[in-house]
């Protein structure tokens, strides 16, 4: 496709699960787009449907109503070439493999030749600063680097867009933070294309060039909010006032709670 | 320590040095407790056997281990038929076994045809087949391998077919994000995952196996351990039966332990293998 295409677009788009307990609607008419070297967050109470928004991007399974498009096509119907990159909220490794050969995978099954996917992985894993653990076993990692060679898997095809399922949600508060600022550094250098789900607002906000805020199922888009914050994010920006102020406004969208029920329920707490 | 550190009995500090001395011993309580049973075992044996007075029937420790000494050459010569045998069986199994988990696993028509036929198979008491196939194939190998791997075959088929299965949903999920096709699926993901089943299904055959090796050789016996066992009971040679029931102890505990370890090498991913290597499965 063109470099002009949008790389992804929820167009109207529904999804609905039928299981033994009846039916449930996940999704109800959602429509955004993520531009060209955007970072898109999406927030919102459990099973609001943001990890169906991720699997109706990637293509694992198609919409019930509406359309979704990767790089101007059907998502569903994305072939070999239009390469997606994913990222679990479990690292997602294949036991069997060592560290670099975890990262070769994608590579492989598109039948590059070994060095080169080889000197690929290498780059990746020494900017997550993972070089001398090329060799490791995935065991033998910590949860959160565990969770940067996914990330390496996840960029090792140079893919334009990036689809993020809470990936920090197992880590640790100050781990969490590391990799907020690590992920805020790769995607500002790379100008990557990413749809991240978290439950966390502040991480949203902090990560963002635009939040989307959904309701509780059926998930329907009810806010969208610019994230003004200057780039580069620093360590510094997790404190700035600003971001305080745009979390407020993405848990006021979250919750469905107006500012004075906002202040009743701090009293209440006090 | 002991020398420098005096104190008081019933006071605190000896009371952290009696509990350390505790721990320090327990390093060696797995090898010394077994070992004190197995003499107290043999004891029990020697006191029973005489109180018994039938050495035709049980004989004593020393006997026993008298005409293992005599008789090494027989008994070495027999227990590597009944191994022959056995690793035929096993080989048998491994090989239909593979090859069916993977054709059910793959194709959900042959698995919805055949699956519930060979569960039926299983309610069959396969060692009553062995009259039989010895009467249908004869008293040579044929028979008594055929029979050893009548009885290994179902689990490790079993168990293959749980490790090509059990894959991580989520990882299902990245081969379809990178579009891998159901072969590329089966190569790379489903049959480095079975790997650690497959090996923990080998080792529950390789002792089925073995019992099927003896049933065997007790249906189509001039060879090997199991003839031997019966022979000396039909002889009222007891030393014998007990010889050839001790060597065919050893040997399966040392197949099963070279085939742990062979484990161990080829997939160091295992969590037995990992708790093993003193590591914790990381959740």
């Amino acid at each position: 496709m063109t470099a002009q295409a949008t790389p992804l677009e929820f167009d109207g788009v529904g999804r609905v699960f039928t299981s033994a307990e009846g039916r449930i609607v996940a999704l109800e008419d959602v429509s955004f787009v993520v531009r060209s070297g955007e970072f898109v967050s999406v927030v919102g109470p459990s099973g609001c449907g943001k990890s169906t928004l991720l699997r109706l991007a990637a293509g694992l399974i198609a919409p019930s109503t509406g359309r979704v498009f990767v790089e101007g096509n059907a998502a569903a119907a994305r072939s070999k070439q239009t390469s997606l990159g994913m990222v679990f909220q479990a690292p997602v490794l294949m036991p069997w493999r060592s560290v670099i050969r975890n990262v070769v995978l994608p590579m492989e099954l598109r039948g590059w030749d070994r060095a080169r996917a080889q000197t690929r992985a290498r780059e990746l894993l020494e900017i997550a600063g993972l070089t001398g653990f090329e060799n490791h076993r995935v065991w033998q990692l910590s949860g959160g680097m565990q969770q940067r060679v996914a990330i390496c898997r996840a960029l090792a095809l140079d893919p334009e867009i990036i689809l993020m399922d809470e990936p920090f949600g197992a880590l640790d508060a100050l781990t969490r933070e590391d990799m907020n600022l690590y992920l805020a550094r790769l995607t500002e250098a790379s100008r990557k294309s990413v749809l991240f789900v978290t439950h966390s607002i502040s991480e949203a906000v902090f990560l963002s060039d635009r939040v989307v805020v959904m309701s509780a199922r059926p998930g329907r888009l009810i806010d969208t909010v610019e994230v003004t914050l200057p780039r580069p994010r620093l360590k510094e920006t997790q404190f700035a006032p600003e971001l305080g102020a745009l979390s407020e406004r993405v848990y006021r969208g979250v919750t469905g709670k107006s500012d004075s029920e906002i202040a009743n329920s701090i009293r209440e707490l006090a | 320590m002991d020398g420098v550190v005096t104190t008081q009995p019933g006071s605190p500090l000896s009371r952290i040095e009696r509990s350390r001395r505790l721990v320090r011993g327990r390093r060696y309580r797995p090898l010394v407790l077994p070992i004190v049973s197995l003499v107290l075992g043999v004891v029990t044996w020697e006191g029973v056997a005489r109180w018994y007075a039938r050495p035709y029937l049980l004989p004593t420790p020393p006997s026993v281990m008298r005409f293992l000494a005599a008789h090494a050459h027989l008994l070495f010569a027999q227990s590597v038929n009944t191994l022959k045998v056995t690793f035929i069986g096993l080989a048998l199994s491994i090989g239909v076994s593979g090859v069916v988990a993977v054709f059910m696993v793959a194709f959900a028509p042959i698995r919805e045809a055949l699956y519930p036929l060979v569960v039926a198979t299983q309610i069959v008491p396969k060692v009553a087949l062995a009259p039989l196939i010895v009467a249908i194939f004869g008293f040579g190998v044929t028979s008594k391998a055929l029979i050893a791997f009548l009885v290994a075959f179902f689990p490790l088929m079993v168990t293959t077919v749980q490790g090509l299965v059990n894959l991580d949903p989520a990882l299902v999920e990245l081969m379809g994000v990178l579009r891998a096709s159901p072969l590329t699926v089966m190569r790379k993901a489903r049959l480095p995952n079975a790997l650690p089943y497959f090996m923990d299904g080998v080792k529950i055959s390789f002792t089925l196996a073995l019992i099927g090796a003896i049933v065997g050789e007790f249906q189509a016996g001039t060879q090997g351990l199991g003839y031997l066992l019966q022979s000396g009971i039909s002889n009222l040679q007891s030393p014998l039966s007990y010889a050839a029931l001790l060597v065919l102890t050893v040997e399966g505990l040392v197949v099963y332990w070279l085939l742990e370890l062979i484990g161990q090498v080829l997939v160091p991913w295992s969590a037995s293998a990992r708790a093993s290597a003193g590591r914790q499965e990381r959740a």
